[in-house]
Order: C-alpha cells, then sequence, then structure tokens
C-alpha cells in the first residue's frame, strides 16, 4: 500500500494552479465568487486532496498561507468525504501528514494537528495504529517542534473526542489515554510553557470524563497543579485554576483532603495580577458554595477573601461604563442606542412571575461583576457572619473622600447593594446609619457614584418602607426619594437612567407612602419627561405607570392631573399613528386610566377614539400598506386592545356611551380571531372587560363570540397558546354570569374543554387552571341543569382546583356553582364529599353572608344524609386542620 | 499589523472573520454599514463577501476588512481557510434559534485553531423578535471563554457600533479610544421583502442543485 501511494505525484501546473488560487483568496480585493466556483471545480478530481495535502506537506517554496488553506480545505473535505475517498488516496493523505507533525513552520504544524484531529475522528484509534507511533516518536524526540507539534495533536484531539482515547484496541497493549497520560504529567515539569500549558489542557478535558488513567494518577495530577501555581506563564496559571474550578464542581470529594491547601491558592490566585487569572480563580467562591460541601471550610479565609474581592470590584481602567461618564443629557439617543422592546399582552389571572431580563447588565462578565456575584453568594451562605470584615472595609473605603479614590468609593457602595438580600438580617439595625451614609453619595461628583448609589438603595426600598414607623425612619424615606427625584433630574443620562429605575421600585414597595409626596414627584417626573432622550423616555413611563399603579385613585385629583395630564396629551398628539414611540405612551395611559377610574372620562373620548383608529389603520396596512400608508405591526393592535381594556376597567360603565356610538364590537371580534396570539390574547380580555361593564353591547353578535372564545380552549389551542386560552376561558365565565341561560349553546363544548385542564392541570399555569375552576363554576351556578348530569367527570379534580385559589368574588361565584351542583343531584355528589369538604375548608372567610349559609347548608344536609357514623367516617379521612375549618360551617 | 495585500488604504486596516450558523443574520449586520463599498444588490453568501467597513476614531480613521463567511454547510468553501490572518472576529448567532447559540462552541473552535488570541466578540442577533428562544440569561459561552458579549439587531441597527469599538479598542490597545462619527447606517425597520426573499431562497436552492461551471476542465487530470 506505501508503495502504490508513494507511486502518486501531482501535475506541477495543477498544484501550481491550485497555489495561485490559494494564494489569491487571501487578499481582502480577489474575486472570492471566482475562487469559489474553481474550488468546487477542481473539488471534482478523485485526486484533489492528494494534491492539498502535498501541498500542506511537501508544499517547499510555497506561500505559508498558501500551505495553510490546503491544509484546512483538505480537512473540511475529509469530514465531508473521507470514507467515499478511494483507499488508495486515504492511505495517501495520512502517511503524508505523519512526518509533517512537527513541521518548522508554526502554521503548518497547527494545521497538521487539526487535520490529524479531524481524520481521527472518523477513522478513531483503530483505524490509525500509526498515528499513536508516530505522536509517540515526536513526544520522545526532545525536539521542541516535535514535541509541540504532537502535544497540540493530542489536545486537539482530546477537546474534540476526549472518550475516543479510553478505549481498548486489538494491536495495541493499552488504552491510548493509559500510555498518555503518564507523559501528559511529565510535561507539566517541562522547561516550555507551551508544553505546560498543552498538557494541562489536555488533561483538563478529562476532569469529567474521569478515565482510570487520570483517576489512578490522581494524587500525581494534584501535586502537579499545586507545583505550577505560581507558574512564570499566565496561560499556565490560568489553566491551573480552571482545574481547581472545574474539579470542585464535579469531583468535590477528590478535593477534600487537599481543601484548605486549594483555597489558599486560589485566594492567591484571585490577586494576579493577570485579569483573566483572578477572573478565572473568582470563579472558584460560587463553585464552592454550589456544590453539596460544608461552606465552614471558607469561614476561615473570609477575612482574607472578602477584602480581596471588594478591591476586585473596583471599576478596571479598560471598562465600558467609563465611556459613558459625561455630561451628554442634550445627546441625542440613537436607533442603535435603542434596544428593541416588546408589549406583554394583557393576561387575566395570577402573574406568571417571569421576569424580563431587558437588563444589558447581565450580560458583562469580568472581574468586577464575577467578584460581586462571589460576594453576593457568600452573604448568602454566610448571612451576616462577613459583616465584621466587611463593613469595616466599606466604612474605610466610603471614608476616602479624594478624587483619586473613586472607584474604591464606588466599589463600596456596590458592595453594600450586593449584600442586601443576604445580610439584611444583621443589617436592618444599622439600615439608618447605612442611608445616612448613602444618601450624600447621591450628589457625588462622581457619575458612576451617583448611579450606583441609586441602584444600591433601591435594593433596600422594601426595608426603608419598613422602617417608616422607626424614629427618624419617615424623615430618611423623604430624604430618599427627595435625593432619587434629584438624580432623575440628573445631567448625566447613565445616572437619569438608574435613578428612574430605582424610583419606579420604591414606588413599588411604597404605594400610599407615596401620596403626600405625589405633587412634587409629579413635577420632577414631568420635568424630566421635557428633557429626556427616547431611551430614558421609556423608563420614565415606566415610573409614571408604576406611580398610578401604586397610589391609584389618590392621583384623581386636578392640581395633579394639571401637572401632569397636558405634556402627556401634547405628545399623545404629536406621535404619528405609526410611530413605535407610541407604546410606551399606551402602556402608560392604560395604568393611569385605570387608577383615575371614573376621573379619566374627561380625557376618555379622543384616547377612546385613537384606540379605534389605531386598530382600524393597522387592520387596513395588512391587506394595503400603500392606502393606510404604514406597515403593519400587530402590537398596535395589541397595545390599543390593552388600553380600551384599561378604560373599560377604569371607567366602568362609564365606558357605555363610548362603545355604542363605535364599530368596537365588530373590531373586536375580527381581532378574537387573529391569527396572531397575542392580538387574539389582548381581544379576549377585552371581551371579558366589556362583558363586565357593558354586556348589552356585545348581545348583537353574542353566540359568535362565544363560538369564538370556546374554539380556543380545544386541547390544540391550550398546548399552542394557553395564554390565549387563559383569556377566553375567563371572559366565557364573565359573559355566563351576564346573560344568564343565553349561554347555553356552548356549555357543553366549554365544560367539555375544561374537563380535560382540570383533570391534567401538569404543565398547564396556574393562571388557566384557575380560571378554569372559576368559569366551570360559573356555568354550573347559570346552568346547573345542563351540568350536573356530567358532574361525575370532573367533581374531584374541580374541588382539588378550587382548594387552590385564594378568596375573592371570582371564588364566590365558583361556589356558587358548586352548591348548585350539590344541589342538583345530592347523592350524585356524595362519592366526591371529602374533596367538596376540603374545598369549602380551603376559604379562610366566606364574606358573602348568603354562600356562606348555602355552604353550611350543603355541608349539614350531608352530615343528615349519612347520619354520624357515615359522617364520621368521612370526616376520619380528612386531615385535622380540614376537619377543624369545616367548624366555621357549623359541622 | 501589515500584512501581505492587505494594506491597500493609508490607514491602519484590520482583518475581521464574521462567522456564525447560516441565516443568523451576518451579511445583513456587516450591510448596515453604507459607507462600505459592497454590493447594494442581494447575493447569497457563497464562500466569502469581503466588505471594507471605515469607522472614525478620535485616533483617525481605520478600516475593518469585513470576511462574510457563508454560515451554510453546501455554500462554505475555503470555511476555516478564510480565518487565515484573521486579527478579529465576530461571532454570530441568532436569538430566535437554540441551535446556532448551541453551534457557537464550534464557530469558537474552529477559529481559535487558525486565529490563536485574537480578540473576538460574540454577538446575539434578532433581539427585535418578539418570542426569543435564547434568554439572556442563558447566554453564558462567552463567561467561559472570555468573549465579550452585545445583543444585536440589525433589523434596527441596535448596538451596531459595540462589537466594532470593542474589537477597536482591543486592537489598539486603547481603552480610551472612541469613534467621533456615526457611520451612516441603512434607515433601520427597512422591511424585508417577502417575494424577494423567496426568490433568493429558490435561487440559492437552485444554485446548489446546478452543475458546477467548467471552464478549466482539464486543470488537473
Amino acid at each position: 500500500m506505501a508503495a502504490a501511494a508513494a507511486l502518486w505525484q501531482p501535475q506541477e501546473e495543477g498544484l501550481r494552479e491550485i497555489c495561485t488560487l490559494l494564494d489569491a483568496h487571501i487578499s481582502p480585493n480577489s474575486d472570492q465568487a471566482r475562487i469559489w466556483q474553481q474550488l468546487q471545480h477542481y473539488s471534482q478530481f478523485p485526486d484533489f486532496n492528494n494534491y492539498l495535502v502535498f501541498l500542506l506537506a511537501r508544499g517547499e517554496g510555497k506561500s505559508f498561507e498558501a500551505r495553510q488553506a490546503a491544509g484546512l480545505l483538505l480537512k473540511n473535505n475529509l469530514r465531508a468525504t473521507f470514507s467515499s475517498m478511494p483507499p488508495a488516496s486515504q492511505q495517501y493523505v495520512k502517511s503524508e501528514l505523519l512526518p509533517c507533525i512537527g513541521a518548522t513552520n508554526k502554521a503548518i504544524r497547527s494545521t497538521v494537528g487539526t487535520v490529524i484531529s479531524v481524520l481521527f475522528q472518523i477513522v478513531r484509534v483503530a483505524g490509525w495504529i500509526e498515528l499513536f507511533q508516530a505522536l509517540h516518536q515526536c513526544l520522545d524526540s526532545n525536539d521542541l517542534d516535535h514535541m509541540e507539534g504532537a502535544m497540540d495533536a493530542i489536545y486537539k484531539i482530546c477537546e474534540d473526542v476526549p472518550e475516543e482515547l479510553d478505549v481498548d484496541v486489538p494491536g495495541l497493549p493499552e488504552r491510548p489515554i493509559n500510555v498518555f497520560m503518564p507523559r501528559l504529567l511529565q510535561f507539566f515539569q517541562s522547561t516550555h510553557a507551551i508544553l505546560r500549558k498543552l498538557a494541562l489542557g489536555c488533561i483538563n478535558q478529562y476532569i469529567v470524563v474521569m478515565p482510570a488513567a487520570l483517576y489512578m494518577s490522581m494524587d500525581q495530577y494534584l501535586q502537579g497543579l499545586f507545583n505550577l501555581a505560581k507558574d512564570p506563564s499566565a496561560d499556565v496559571r490560568k489553566l491551573v485554576c480552571s482545574a481547581w474550578v472545574q474539579l470542585i464542581e464535579v469531583r468535590p470529594s477528590i478535593l477534600e483532603p487537599h481543601l484548605k491547601n486549594v483555597t489558599e491558592l486560589m485566594l492567591q490566585a484571585n490577586k494576579d495580577s493577570d485579569d483573566e487569572v483572578a477572573l478565572e480563580a473568582c470563579e472558584f467562591w460560587s463553585a464552592y458554595c454550589d456544590v453539596s460541601m460544608p461552606p465552614e471550610g471558607l469561614r476561615e479565609f473570609l477575612p482574607r477573601l472578602i477584602p480581596t474581592l471588594l478591591s476586585n470590584m473596583s471599576y478596571s481602567d479598560d471598562d465600558e461604563s467609563l465611556a459613558d461618564a459625561e455630561e451628554d443629557e442634550s445627546f441625542p439617543d440613537r436607533d442603535q442606542d435603542l434596544k428593541p422592546r416588546f408589549h406583554a399582552s394583557r393576561l387575566h389571572g395570577s402573574e406568571t412571575g417571569e421576569d424580563d431580563d431587558d437588563d444589558d447588565a447581565v450580560n458583562v462578565w469580568n472581574l468586577r461583576k464575577c467578584s460581586a456575584a462571589g460576594l453576593d453568594v457568600l452573604s448568602n451562605v454566610f448571612g451576616d457572619d462577613i459583616l465584621p470584615t466587611l463593613m469595616p472595609l466599606i466604612q474605610q473605603n466610603l471614608a476616602r473622600t479624594d478624587d483619586d479614590a473613586w472607584k474604591e468609593r464606588e466599589a463600596a457602595v456596590l458592595s453594600i447593594g450586593a449584600i442586601a438580600e443576604g445580610c439584611i438580617t444583621g443589617l436592618y439595625p444599622h439600615l439608618p446609619q447605612i442611608v445616612a451614609f448613602l444618601i450624600p453619595l447621591l450628589d457625588d461628583k462622581f457619575p458612576l457614584i451617583r448611579s450606583i448609589t441609586c441602584w444600591t438603595l433601591s435594593r433596600y426600598s422594601k426595608f426603608i418602607v419598613q422602617s417608616l414607623e422607626h424614629p427618624n425612619g419617615r424623615e430618611q424615606f423623604d430624604k430618599i426619594l427627595l435625593g432619587l427625584l434629584r438624580r432623575v433630574l440628573d445631567t448625566n443620562k447613565r445616572v437619569q437612567e438608574a435613578a428612574c429605575s430605582a424610583f419606579a421600585t420604591l414606588e413599588e414597595e411604597a404605594a400610599e407612602e407615596l401620596v403626600p409626596h405625589l405633587g412634587i414627584i409629579l413635577q420632577h417626573l414631568m420635568c424630566a419627561y421635557g428633557k429626556y432622550q427616547r431611551r430614558n423616555l421609556r423608563i420614565l413611563y415606566d415610573a409614571l405607570g408604576t406611580l398610578a399603579d401604586a397610589v391609584g385613585a389618590e392621583l384623581n385629583q386636578a392640581k395633579y392631573l394639571d401637572i401632569f395630564m397636558p405634556p402627556l396629551i401634547t405628545k399623545w398628539q404629536q406621535l404619528a399613528n405609526s410611530d413605535k414611540d407610541l407604546f410606551p405612551l399606551l402602556e402608560c395611559f392604560t395604568s393611569i386610566a385605570q387608577a383615575l377610574g371614573p376621573g379619566f372620562s374627561q380625557f376618555a373620548e379622543p384616547v377612546f377614539q385613537r384606540c379605534i383608529n389605531l386598530i382600524q389603520s393597522q387592520h387596513l396596512a395588512k391587506v394595503d400598506p400603500a392606502a393606510a400608508g404604514a406597515l403593519y405591526d400587530k402590537e398596535f393592535i395589541v397595545c390599543a386592545l390593552d388600553l380600551l381594556s384599561g378604560l373599560a376597567e377604569g371607567l366602568g360603565a362609564g365606558i357605555e356611551s363610548l362603545v355604542s356610538q363605535s364599530s368596537l364590537r365588530d373590531i373586536l371580534l375580527q381581532c378574537c380571531m387573529d391569527e396572531a396570539a397575542d392580538v387574539r390574547q389582548s381581544a379576549l380580555a377585552l371581551l371579558g372587560d366589556l362583558s363586565r361593564v357593558c354586556p348589552i353591547h356585545l348581545h348583537p353578535r353574542l353566540q359568535e363570540f362565544l363560538n369564538v372564545a370556546a374554539k380556543q380552549l380545544n386541547p390544540q389551542c391550550v398546548k399552542e397558546a394557553v395564554s390565549v386560552a387563559n383569556n377566553a376561558c375567563w371572559a366565557i365565565g364573565e359573559l355566563a354570569i351576564k346573560i344568564g341561560k343565553e349561554i347555553s349553546p356552548v356549555v357543553i363544548t366549554v365544560v367539555s374543554c375544561l374537563v380535560p385542564i382540570l383533570k391534567s392541570p401538569e404543565g398547564l399555569n396556574k393562571s388557566l387552571l384557575e380560571n378554569s375552576a372559576i368559569t366551570l363554576g360559573r356555568l354550573c351556578w347559570v346552568c346547573p341543569d345542563i351540568v350536573a348530569p356530567h358532574m361525575d367527570h370532573f367533581m374531584q379534580a374541580w374541588c382539588n382546583a378550587l382548594c387552590m385559589i385564594r378568596d375573592d368574588f371570582e371564588k364566590e361565584d365558583a361556589f356558587h356553582g358548586l352548591c348548585a351542583m350539590v344541589a342538583a343531584n345530592p347523592t350524585g355528589a356524595v362519592g366526591s364529599l371529602t374533596f367538596i369538604c376540603q374545598a369549602c375548608a380551603s376559604w379562610n372567610e366566606i364574606k358573602s353572608e348568603g354562600l356562606h349559609n348555602e355552604v353550611c347548608q350543603i355541608l349539614n344536609g350531608y352530615k343528615q344524609m349519612l347520619g354520624s357514623g357515615g359522617w364520621e367516617q368521612c370526616m376520619s379521612t380528612l386531615e385535622p386542620a380540614v376537619v377543624q375549618r369545616l367548624g366555621r360551617y357549623g359541622v | 499589523m501589515a500584512l501581505p495585500n492587505q494594506q491597500t488604504v493609508d490607514y491602519p486596516s484590520f482583518k475581521l472573520v464574521i462567522v456564525g450558523d447560516g441565516g443568523t443574520g451576518k451579511t445583513t449586520f456587516v450591510k448596515r454599514h453604507l459607507t462600505g463599498e459592497f454590493e447594494k444588490k442581494y447575493e447569497p453568501t457563497i464562500g466569502v463577501e469581503v466588505h471594507p467597513l471605515d469607522f472614525f476614531t478620535n485616533c483617525g480613521k481605520i478600516r475593518f476588512y469585513c470576511w462574510d463567511t457563508a454560515g451554510q454547510e453546501k455554500f462554505g468553501g475555503l470555511r476555516d481557510g478564510y480565518y487565515i490572518h484573521g486579527q478579529c472576529a465576530i461571532i454570530m448567532f441568532d436569538v430566535t434559534s437554540r441551535l446556532t447559540y448551541k453551534n457557537v462552541p464550534t464557530w469558537h473552535r474552529d477559529l481559535c485553531r487558525v486565529c490563536e488570541n485574537i480578540p473576538i466578540v460574540l454577538c446575539g442577533n434578532k433581539v427585535d423578535v418578539k418570542n426569543r428562544q435564547v434568554k439572556a440569561k442563558q447566554v453564558t459561552f462567552h463567561r467561559k471563554k472570555n468573549l465579550q458579549y452585545y445583543e444585536v439587531s440589525a433589523k434596527s441597527n441596535y448596538n451596531f457600533e459595540k462589537p466594532f469599538l470593542y474589537l477597536a479598542r482591543k486592537l489598539a490597545g486603547d481603552g480610551n479610544l472612541h469613534f467621533v462619527e456615526t457611520p451612516a447606517l441603512a434607515p433601520p425597520d427597512v422591511t424585508i421583502d417577502l417575494a424577494a426573499q423567496q426568490q433568493h431562497e429558490a435561487e440559492l436552492a437552485a444554485a446548489a442543485a446546478q452543475p458546477l461551471p467548467d471552464d478549466d476542465d482539464d486543470l488537473i487530470e
């Protein structure tokens, strides 16, 4: 075979052509399309790959770029077609590669290693025994190029297919990894940094796989790692840290006996002058706390670890954030500064609690972020115990008021924010002093200190509000509130952003405590409204909407309305129907309409009309963008529908005159049938809201609405769009209690969709389950005669779902249904009595006296029906707490 | 930093390699920069297209030769052969497609095997799409490999400059370098003409199916 392979010789002309082509591709000015076509053409020749390997291996006198490109192209070809290549060619490629493992040119050497690794993946150990002989020869050669080339190839194989070296192969006395492992460990002591690095890199690939070869050499390996801790090469130190981090993550038991020494080394590495080494080491602390090892081992290191973390939390000189630190409020935001934002369609029911992480900061990863994350983890594990070390350092940093120390001051403020959750017990008594420290920093000369102080204060919002009743609590609250408002008007955009976000957080916690300050708050927010650029304007809308949600009807006073409504209306009028800047404004109006309630009626007419126009023009844009003068964007429809819902909720029956004069009914029906799920979701929410306040106006197309809504509940639709199903379910229930028996035609269809939801709630969200139970109850209440014959199918699952719903009027409706079922067929329900009892016991208190009496009646009815023996037996299957609660119903 | 055949302008220029799965928006992204001397008409990326993009910094003008490589396997051409002499790189994935993020390590590995120790930016494109599949918190690859990560939208231009600025700072070794003039970008929200897109796809399919041109049949025998 070797003889046959040796017969192949390239045609000089072909070689030159290929080489010219590969040389040309390097230039940015070449006709790349032509080169591509030529290469495609050549690749049809059966011995093209022979040319490529020849060029790579023996192309003396040709450019290194062309030879490297030939090698990479060869590798790609092998990956795709090696198995279909003529055997002679396969053999030729294999045999030409091996002598080049130690090529003197680094690019060629490295390319050969890359090709070898890919070919190895195809033929595996058994298909290329000669490879191992060649690699061993190189490793034994004592020639750096040969050793490095072999290690480079082995490293790439370990990176690509580590498990393939840990196999028994006929013809080899040992598994390849068993032979390599001692060699790799020897190279830990090589005088050449590149060999130490490659050897470490290889073994790092095996920590997760953990072949016997490594496990048996563990002591030697760990010793090797200890010895390399102070290696002069930063690359080597980084790999050592990476090894320790991986070991503690996947093999903590192996490290346990050495933990103290390792921790000591990581502490040193965490202070490494090379940031990448320090960053790798810093990952150790979170990893340590994450694995199931007693954290106590770390405790003795805290006095030295915490100062290191704190010092690494200072901004490094090349941190991107430092660039924005100027007075820039007058610079307009560009499109590229604005992150695309999305409106979340209205959902009726409990929040799913999904956090939208629109914070870019979440993705920045550097020593500062990693150290802060580490401190956060430590504060959660050790709680207040870190405070005796940390607090004096923080105080020391904060006391350094000179300009040169601003980064240390900033890091101190960041650290106070980082431990807000973990250490709150210990910090709470000192909160007044901490806040007293922080407040002056809101006015610091350095913008990044002002912005971080806003963030840190917001992390304590909950506790600041809790402290209101303490002495000075209110005074401090007022200072924070005013301080944040001052920063809302900062001249630096980044500070504005931090202040506005922090203020929104404080609003959520403070709620009605904001009422005495409404005037001043609104004045500041609206002053900002006049000067903010587009990006921060979005956050400001959010702060304003949150304020409306927080204080509700308190906002409904002429003196307040005069401050904030005129600027909003002006903006509302300025923005075209196709301007996306309308979205946050529509959302803001939704919150305001809900908060003002009937107070919004003076503004309602144009708002209502605008929403109708927005939907209509989008419907037109969908079929004829030219006529509409805009491109279709369903987001406008969704926002407009949600604002209409807000109006319905705020104005109540007061919306009736607007609805009656409009074509909303027809538009809404169309939206309920839209192909986009979020349009249907918001449309069905509005259907539910209109059902509550003016069902009469839906009446002419009632059956169509009901059919469309019922359709959303079939199993396929529930699977595809659970939030749409959720709103449809709720809307049907709302309609049912308003229209009574007119719901009859869809009752069986709806019930047969709700029952499977209640029976197999796994994987569905809580909101849908609750709404299903409530709507089923409402249907039972309105049409007991239709539903009662089927109650065997759902009674138990339904009662289970009812147990999870918290006290409110919707639950009352559902229980009216439950009582109606029992009344319709008491003997039919007796089989589910224990479930009924549990559901009844799930109330904290039934506020409606009528319902309370009904529940008493059915329970006492059963007690009589069963006689005392039967009743006692039923009670004995219930938890004592349930039995005790049932006492409230006189049984 | 002068390289053979590369220094075709009298100000500093750098070879930037853009890699990532097909359809992640690499071409659309580079074409957002309108000062480049590239074709305005659409051409599917076959092999590679090189776009010279100029930026104006406080230290003077610089040029990135952006090697926009084919993401699709069948149009790969030299593939990592195009990375040779790459001085910096962007790895692009699509936040609406998990698979494109899953393949990032492979692109990164192939890149590092040709270009050792070059600054690399990871970009999650299409953050303008509402239902993203790869959430920001799920993006962790850059942490392990010391890459910079940016979320971008080639559609809205969001964060267009950031990757270039980061790379320019690293290449210049100057963390304070900044762009003094915003490059002219194509206006955001240009709608993608569906009919045109379908035509491209048809053309792509046709190109793949066609036999290769045989202009130099007798070259190798």
